[in-house]
């Protein structure tokens, strides 16, 4: 009986193991994840993460290097003395995994618009990469798991978005695919409405053709769009992500702690040019600054003041930004106000009034320009009634904000209404000071910054990020090499004059 | 020869003896005499028990002993390891003299080794290295890990304090691992358990990981036999792929030793306070640049400051100036000393514990029940633990089928584990940066706004911080844990040459975890809510046929074991977390109350390892052993071209004290090993997959995974060689064992940074290799040998050195294993945690001061220059870890005092760091900055005009000239004499502002000596328990971390971080002070 019942136990032993080999690999598969998606949920990703990186970047670099807001608190952005901004880099390209993820599961299942849309996004978070960097990774990015290539090289901006494959013409072929069949799936944006996509694509490559318009004459090519394609028409086609309200769809900013959120305050060149023009958006841009807070003195009258864009030495006390931003605690709701903007009508008209000023569209630039302020003022819901202005065409009569023949004027106006725009209104403070060949008296509603570190003159790129520095060290720095050095005074193609 | 047998055993005899191991009975026939050797030497510790009956005694160091005997029984068992057993009638006799003739099997220290296999200490080629029961349950720490502490060389602890479930640390011969846990493998009575951390997923709801403890710390220290420590891979390459880090092998206690029945009582009570604290100032307050007046608590610049969160302010002189608290009246602004020495508590443990054993001849079982209850020394925290273990052991068949079964159920929970990570939301340490020196921490108690319970907590300032008492009272993190190990083996003895064992065993746990965040928290406004629970099992069953040449008392000049067996493991895991991100109505805590969706992530796991192994063993006239073992593992979690990998060891000994008189050497073994270890990965990790992650309105959404899967992985290879030396001299009274053992570990699986213009964060791949070197060295010995007094003295010393010999290609330049240590901060504080190529595994990695030739710090403008590139400044890994144990008995009286310490390794403290740059602390002992944070400051004086604004008067301009140079206008280095303010200085001094990312003024040698343990027993004698019920009773002072001498200013040194769920050493951030904790203990036996 004993050695029965040994005998037993060892053929149990030896029945497990011999069912052992070939389910080895079965037990390794993966119960938890699915190894083949739709490109829709990876979009929708891809589109969330990637305008969630916009919305951070605008509010502490877009914003403060172009000067509409400024940091109270750790303010190198103001004082320039600009570092990697590693976030931006890092953010970006993790984005784009998902974003050319789903732009090759869409290709792979024939899904024209859905590929389409998908190299709009692309197109957009790669023009910002080069736009902040420079010289980065793009016909290598994010090729690592289908090629094995984990060591990027970096192309050249001007081939990044003239080239062959570059994002010029990658915007032009989104439209041809947008036009063609399929169906934007996963789309937050536009709801899957492909025409919106189609204008997005065609107003990304006027923005693009006028960052390059110093370098190349772009007129006749940018004529051709303005004339045979279509175009936002209203507000309704804004590329604009509206959140949610829900965690974590909320506006990025509205987790932030109340010391992390106020550290960043609408500048002094903001509110004096809003306060002088009784512009309405100053109530949408920012609250009321009463000796810290408008809620323990709720019946004293508003007061709205700027801090000063600057190291923080210089006078920091000023209105921090709007309602629509941010959940004070215990007050108000920021709700779904804000949006996450892409490229606005308003800025596509801007950049119209400045083709047809510099001759390039018959159109009338004062019209175009008049309907651009137009488009903002109704996007933030300009209350009239809060300011001396009888209505928008008061406004843009007598105010001295309307165009005057002045390319300020266009700039100007342009400059406020880039508010949140991710850090485009970055890049268009930089063109034109690059156009004016540094002289910031040129640009008056900016200003050299409060005891700068370097010399007043604006930075003109982000540093590339140590990370590349130890993970990609050669393509680093033969990219470095090609800059003199990995410098925030270095000059890009597109600023190189 | 024989001789130095006798010596020798005469030496364990004493030692045993001097352990107290006794027992007593009350009767009337009393039998007395002397057990002595063919020599007539008085054989010391040599056991006395009655043949059928219950009682027992051993002899005393002059060999006697003395035994009653009743109920008719007159035959005494004479027995003494390494001497044959006589059994003898004592009828009508009160005197009987033994003689023991010595038997043929050698006298040597047992141990167990792998596979549970207990063996003579001389016939390993490899080191083990063993503590006993009274080693451990002396002075028992909570964590069991904590046991090991410097009673072992080369075995490296790093106590945690991160509150009563706090984790430790615990490596073997070093770190083998380029990024990963290098933690050993923990074996309970064969069976392998899990000591991970168990914290997944870092950051939801603002928080850092949270320290619930390492999966080891449950086992009991009352209910541990004995312990074996299997250093290196040779020991342990019969426990396949976890073993290469080392083995902890723990045997559970058993009834098997128990003269018919036996009851023990063991209770002990200690009381923890903190052990270092940093140095605070308390001459000024909150504020900035000598200013401060309460308005709202939101400016950090213009006249008020009251959200500035430091202690630049003005002077605790008791001007009036308006606070936080005082309605808007200026009241007097005075220091509150001790005010993070008052939040915290006495801590108090209680481990009360109760075990019943039995043995007849059929079997043996010992049932122990113990509860641990520990207060800790923050408010609102705790840890109760319930242990019941029991082990069976039964006998059939004329004892030829043995059979044991062992279970262990620990029942575990606390109402609040502290965080002590760099975390708002529920970090009291974090608030403790920022805590204003002028207020004292029983103002802010009441942590809710007046008639805004529940939402709105009241604090000194609104932008930053948390109140601590909302934290710990309100942001708990709780858990209930359940964990069952057991295991079931049976022996069958085939023949007396032969016998197979089957065993299977088992580890599960499951594990409910709850984290509350109160409304209005910082960063976490509405609220919050999650709970997880996570469950793990472990099965492994094992079949070993063990055959031998010869049978256990045969004699045989060639003596051969040979084993075969196989092993099959599973594993299995799963986790459902759900977060309620946002309370909808304050202070209801529950998934539901929701105002945004619930998410939730469930994942589960599974993980199999089939193995194939053998081993021989060759004794060749007890004076020349050889080992051969080889194993074949099978892994699911390989590719299935790759998933089967071979292993072999070799080791051998001589015993060189047999072949020749050494003279005053009386035992001398060399010994030496060779072995490898192969090493699979984690499940799941070959096949590219996509996360979900949450839904954006009515969209699902997916997103590539951060880190790329690879197909190809092959198993990583950790082979090593180890040298050896044991001697003892003087009789056995003094001893030395001596290893050195080198180490590499090549081919990892690691998880490989990728730069992220990859559209990844990490690849899977296998590459690079770390050597480790070192050597151990046991020195022992009875210093002091009397009657009255004994002194024995153990010195461990372990030194090992990780390099990083080789780089997975591409990344040969280094690379870093943390690129960020600091969280939150966007990568761009940057102190890298990194591995060169040629360099000490774990460099810091940051900026550093500008110097000039000499070594002087540069200037400009008055402050510190730094550099713009960083660099590597060096290493944690120290160059030794030493333990000294010390043994004292008098009389009833025993002592033990054990120091443990390190030398050499660095340690990064952001904690330093973070109180320096806020104004908080004296600093009078940095060894770096000869500057303290008192003189120099700019001071106010407060006052208030008729309308209720602060005034400022200036009283002190301050300011501060620092030790160094500077460029002159013609670019000639001269002394430094720009004066500029104190507070600037601190910041830029530590880097680049509020980046305070310079790492070299905060980065210092953390050597360090501890009075680890110590405990005086008074053992009451047997005289005094004549009338009790009692058999034995000691009471003892038990203390652990008593002194601690280190030049580390603001914290211990004895830290590490846990980054991703990875101990991090070396790296200091908002830790909660260490423990020092004493009290007493009781331990009767019935």
């Amino acid at each position: 009986m004993k050695k029965s019942l040994f005998l037993g136990a060892l053929i149990a032993m030896a029945s497990l193991s011999f069912q052992s080999c070939e389910k080895l690999s079965t037990i390794n598969e993966n119960p938890n994840e699915p190894s083949n998606v739709d490109a829709g949920v990876l979009f929708t990703e891809g589109v969330r993460s990637s305008v969630n990186t916009s919305v951070n970047q605008s509010y502490l670099l877009g914003n403060v290097a172009s000067q509409v807001a400024a940091k109270t608190l750790r303010a190198e952005v103001g004082e320039y003395s600009w570092n990697a901004f590693p976030n931006t880099w890092n953010q970006n390209y993790l984005s784009l995994g998902n974003l050319m993820e789903a732009e090759r599961v869409a290709k792979e299942a024939g899904n024209n618009k859905m590929e389409g849309a998908a190299k709009v996004m692309k197109s957009w978070v790669f023009a910002t990469l080069t736009l902040a960097y420079g010289d980065i990774p793009y016909s290598d990015a994010i090729t690592g798991s289908t090629n094995g290539n984990w060591f990027p090289s970096y192309d050249s901006q001007e081939e990044i978005i003239t080239g062959t494959n570059g994002i010029l013409n990658e915007l032009a072929l989104a439209v041809q695919l947008l036009n063609n069949s399929g169906s934007v799936d996963g789309d937050i944006l536009f709801n899957g409405d492909a025409s919106k996509w189609v204008k997005l694509a065609n107003a990304m490559q006027l923005r693009l053709l006028m960052y390059i318009s110093e370098k190349q004459d772009v007129s006749s090519q940018f004529a051709a769009i303005v004339a045979n394609e279509d175009l936002m028409s209203s507000n309704a086609d804004n590329a604009a992500l509206t959140y949610t309200g829900s965690f974590p769809n909320e506006y990025p900013l509205v987790p932030l702690k109340q010391g992390d959120f106020d550290a960043v305050a609408i500048s002094t060149n903001a509110l004096h040019q809003l306060d002088t023009t009784d512009d309405p958006r100053m109530y949408v841009f920012a609250r009321p600054y009463n000796a810290g807070d408008i809620f323990t003195n709720p019946a004293t009258a508003a007061i709205y003041q700027g801090a000063e864009n600057g190291s923080e030495a210089c006078n920091k006390d000023g209105s921090r930004l709007g309602y629509a931003y941010y959940n004070y605690p215990g007050h108000m709701q920021a709700g779904t106000m804000a949006e996450g903007i892409i490229m606005t009508y308003a800025e596509q008209q801007f950049l119209l009034a400045e083709a047809a000023h510099n001759g390039w569209i018959s159109d009338d630039a004062g019209s175009l320009h008049s309907s651009a302020v137009e488009a903002s003022m109704d996007y933030y819901g300009a209350d009239w009634s809060m300011t001396g202005w009888n209505d928008f065409s008061d406004f843009i009569t007598n105010s001295g904000e309307g165009y005057d023949g002045s390319i300020t004027s266009i700039r100007r106006q342009k400059w406020l209404a880039m508010f949140f725009t991710g850090l485009d209104n970055y890049f268009e403070l930089r063109r034109w000071y690059s156009q004016e060949n540094g002289a910031w008296a040129n640009l008056p509603f900016v200003s050299a910054p409060c005891s700068n570190t370097n010399g007043d003159a604006l930075p003109m790129r982000f540093l590339y990020p140590g990370n590349e520095a130890s993970l990609n060290p050669d393509n680093y720095q033969a990219a470095v090499d090609a800059y003199g050095g990995n410098s925030q005074n270095a000059k890009m193609w597109v600023v190189d004059l | 020869m024989r001789e130095r047998q006798n010596r020798l055993s005469h030496f364990i005899a004493f030692l045993l003896f001097s352990f107290g191991l006794s027992f007593s009975a009350v009767a009337q026939n009393e039998i007395k005499g002397t057990v002595s050797d063919e020599n007539g030497d008085p054989i010391i510790g040599a056991s006395v028990t009655v043949l059928n009956g219950s009682d027992g005694t051993i002899t005393d160091p002059m060999g006697q002993y003395s035994i009653n005997l009743y109920d008719g029984n007159t035959k005494l068992i004479f027995s003494y390891f390494g001497f044959e057993s006589q059994t003898l009638d004592a009828a009508g006799k009160a005197v009987l003299n033994v003689t023991l003739q010595a038997s043929e099997i050698k006298l040597d220290e047992v141990v167990v080794t792998a596979l549970g296999v207990s063996r003579e200490e001389r016939a390993l080629g490899y080191a083990v290295q063993g503590l006993k029961s009274k080693d451990i349950a002396s002075v028992p720490a909570p964590n069991a890990v904590d046991n090991l502490s410097g009673k072992l060389a080369g075995v490296y602890v790093t106590g945690g304090s991160s509150g009563p479930t706090a984790s430790s640390n615990v490596t073997i011969r070093g770190q083998t691992s380029l990024n990963g846990n290098s933690q050993a493998l923990f074996i309970v009575n064969g069976v392998p358990i899990t000591n991970g951390l168990f914290s997944p997923g870092d950051g939801l709801n603002g928080s850092s990981t949270i320290d619930f403890g390492n999966g080891a710390q449950i086992i009991n220290s009352y209910d541990i036999e004995n312990i074996s420590v299997l250093k290196g891979p040779a020991a342990a390459a019969l426990y396949g792929s976890r073993a290469a880090n080392g083995v902890i092998y723990v045997t559970t206690k058993t009834g098997k030793d128990a003269k018919g029945w036996g009851v023990s009582v063991n209770s002990n009570t200690v009381f923890e306070t903190p052990l270092k604290l940093p140095k605070f100032q308390d001459q000024f307050g909150n504020g900035g640049y000598g200013k401060y007046s309460y308005n709202a608590g939101t400016a950090y610049t213009g006249d008020y400051y009251d959200a500035f969160g430091e202690n630049w302010g003005p002077r605790t002189n008791g001007q009036l100036i308006k606070q936080w608290d005082s309605n808007g009246e200026a009241v007097p602004f005075e220091a509150a000393p001790d005010n993070m020495r008052n939040f915290f508590q006495t801590g108090v443990s209680t481990n009360n514990n109760v075990s019943i054993s039995h043995a007849d001849e059929n079997g043996d079982f010992r049932f122990s029940a113990t509860q641990l209850n520990r207060r800790g020394i923050v408010p609102n925290t705790d840890l109760n633990r319930s242990t019941l273990q029991t082990s069976v052991g039964k006998k059939l068949f004329n004892n030829r089928l043995e059979f044991r079964a062992n279970a262990m159920y620990v029942g575990s929970g606390s109402n609040n584990v502290p965080n002590a990570g760099y975390d708002e939301s529920s970090s009291v340490m974090y608030s403790f940066l920022w805590l204003p020196r002028n207020t004292a921490i029983d103002d802010l108690r009441n942590y809710w706004k007046p008639g805004m319970e529940n939402v709105q907590q009241a604090y000194v300032e609104e932008l930053w911080g948390n109140n601590p008492w909302m934290i710990v009272n309100e942001n708990t993190n709780s858990f209930n844990a359940n964990r069952l190990l057991g295991d079931i083996n049976a022996t069958y003895h085939i023949n007396d040459r032969m016998n197979l064992r089957v065993r299977t065993g088992q580890d599960m746990k499951n594990d409910i975890r709850q984290y509350r965040r109160a409304t209005s928290t910082k960063k976490v406004l509405f609220g919050s809510f999650r709970e997880d629970r996570l469950s793990f099992m472990e099965n492994n069953t094992e079949a070993l046929l063990s055959w031998s040449n010869a049978a256990p008392k045969e004699q045989k000049d060639l003596r051969i074991d040979a084993k075969v067996g196989g092993n099959l493991m599973l594993q299995q895991s799963s986790s459902l977390i759900a977060n309620n991100p946002q309370l909808l109505q304050p202070g209801v805590f529950t998934l539901t109350n929701n105002r945004s969706s619930v998410q939730t992530e469930g994942r589960s796991a599974q993980k199999a390892i089939r193995s194939l192994f053998g081993t021989a063993s060759f004794a060749y006239k007890s004076m020349y052993y050889l080992d051969l073992s080889a194993r074949n593992d099978w892994s699911s979690t390989l590719p299935v071209e790759n998933n089967s990998y071979f292993y072999p060891a070799a080791s051998a000994s001589v015993i060189v004290s047999e072949m020749a008189d050494l003279g005053k050497i009386s035992f001398l073994k060399v010994r030496a090993a060779l072995a490898q270890v192969g090493s699979d990965t984690d499940p799941y990790l070959l096949n590219n997959t996509y996360s979900p992650s949450a839904m954006f309105g009515g969209y699902p959404a997916f997103g590539v995974n951060l880190f790329a899967t690879n197909p190809n992985l092959r198993p990583e290879r950790t082979t090593s060689s180890e040298l050896g030396i044991d001697a003892r001299f003087a009789k056995g009274r003094f001893g030395v064992d001596f290893a050195l053992y080198d180490m590499t570990t090549q081919d990892q699986i690691i998880y490989l940074p990728v730069a992220s213009s990859t559209g990844r964060t990490s690849r899977l791949a296998n590459g690079g290799a770390i050597r480790n070197t070192g050597m151990e060295l046991q020195l022992f010995g009875d210093i002091v040998k009397s009657k009255a007094f004994t002194w024995n003295s153990r010195v461990n010393i372990g030194a090992n050195r990780a390099v990083v010999t080789e780089l997975p290609d591409g990344v040969s330049g280094g690379y870093p294993i943390v690129s960020s240590m600091f969280p939150n901060d966007g990568g761009t504080a940057g102190l890298e945690y990194v591995a060169v190529e040629g360099e000490l595994l774990g460099l810091l990695k940051g900026l550093t001061f500008e110097r000039d030739a000499d070594g002087n710090i540069i200037h400009e403008n008055g402050y510190p220059v730094v550099s713009e590139e960083k660099s590597t400044i060096g290493s944690y890994q120290p160059k030794a870890r030493v333990g000294w144990m010390n043994s004292f008995s008098a009389g009833n009286w025993q002592a033990n005092i054990l120091f443990d310490g390190q030398i050499g390794g660095l340690i990064y403290s952001r904690s330093h760091t973070l109180h320096n740059t806020a104004g908080n602390l004296v600093n009078d002992d940095d060894p770096y900055l000869d500057m303290n944070a008192i003189d120099g400051r700019m001071i106010y004086d407060v006052s208030y005009d008729a309308s209720g604004n602060p005034v400022y008067n200036l009283a002190d301009a301050g300011g501060v000239v620092g030790a160094g140079v500077m460029y002159d206008s013609n670019g000639n280095l001269v002394e430094n004499t720009v004066s500029v303010p104190l507070r600037d200085y601190y910041y830029k001094y530590y880097g680049n502002v509020w980046r305070r990312d310079n790492i070299e003024p905060s980065t210092f040698d953390a050597s360090y000596l501890k009075l680890r343990q110590v405990s005086i027993a008074y053992n009451f004698p047997k005289e005094q328990l004549k009338n009790t019920m009692l058999k034995g009773l000691s009471v003892s002072f038990i203390g652990r971390n008593l002194l601690l001498f280190t030049k580390v200013p603001t914290i211990d040194p004895e830290t590490y971080s846990i980054r991703n769920g990875l101990f991090i050493q070396g790296y200091e951030s908002t830790s909660m002070p260490s423990l020092r904790s004493f009290g007493f203990s009781v331990n009767a036996n019935l």
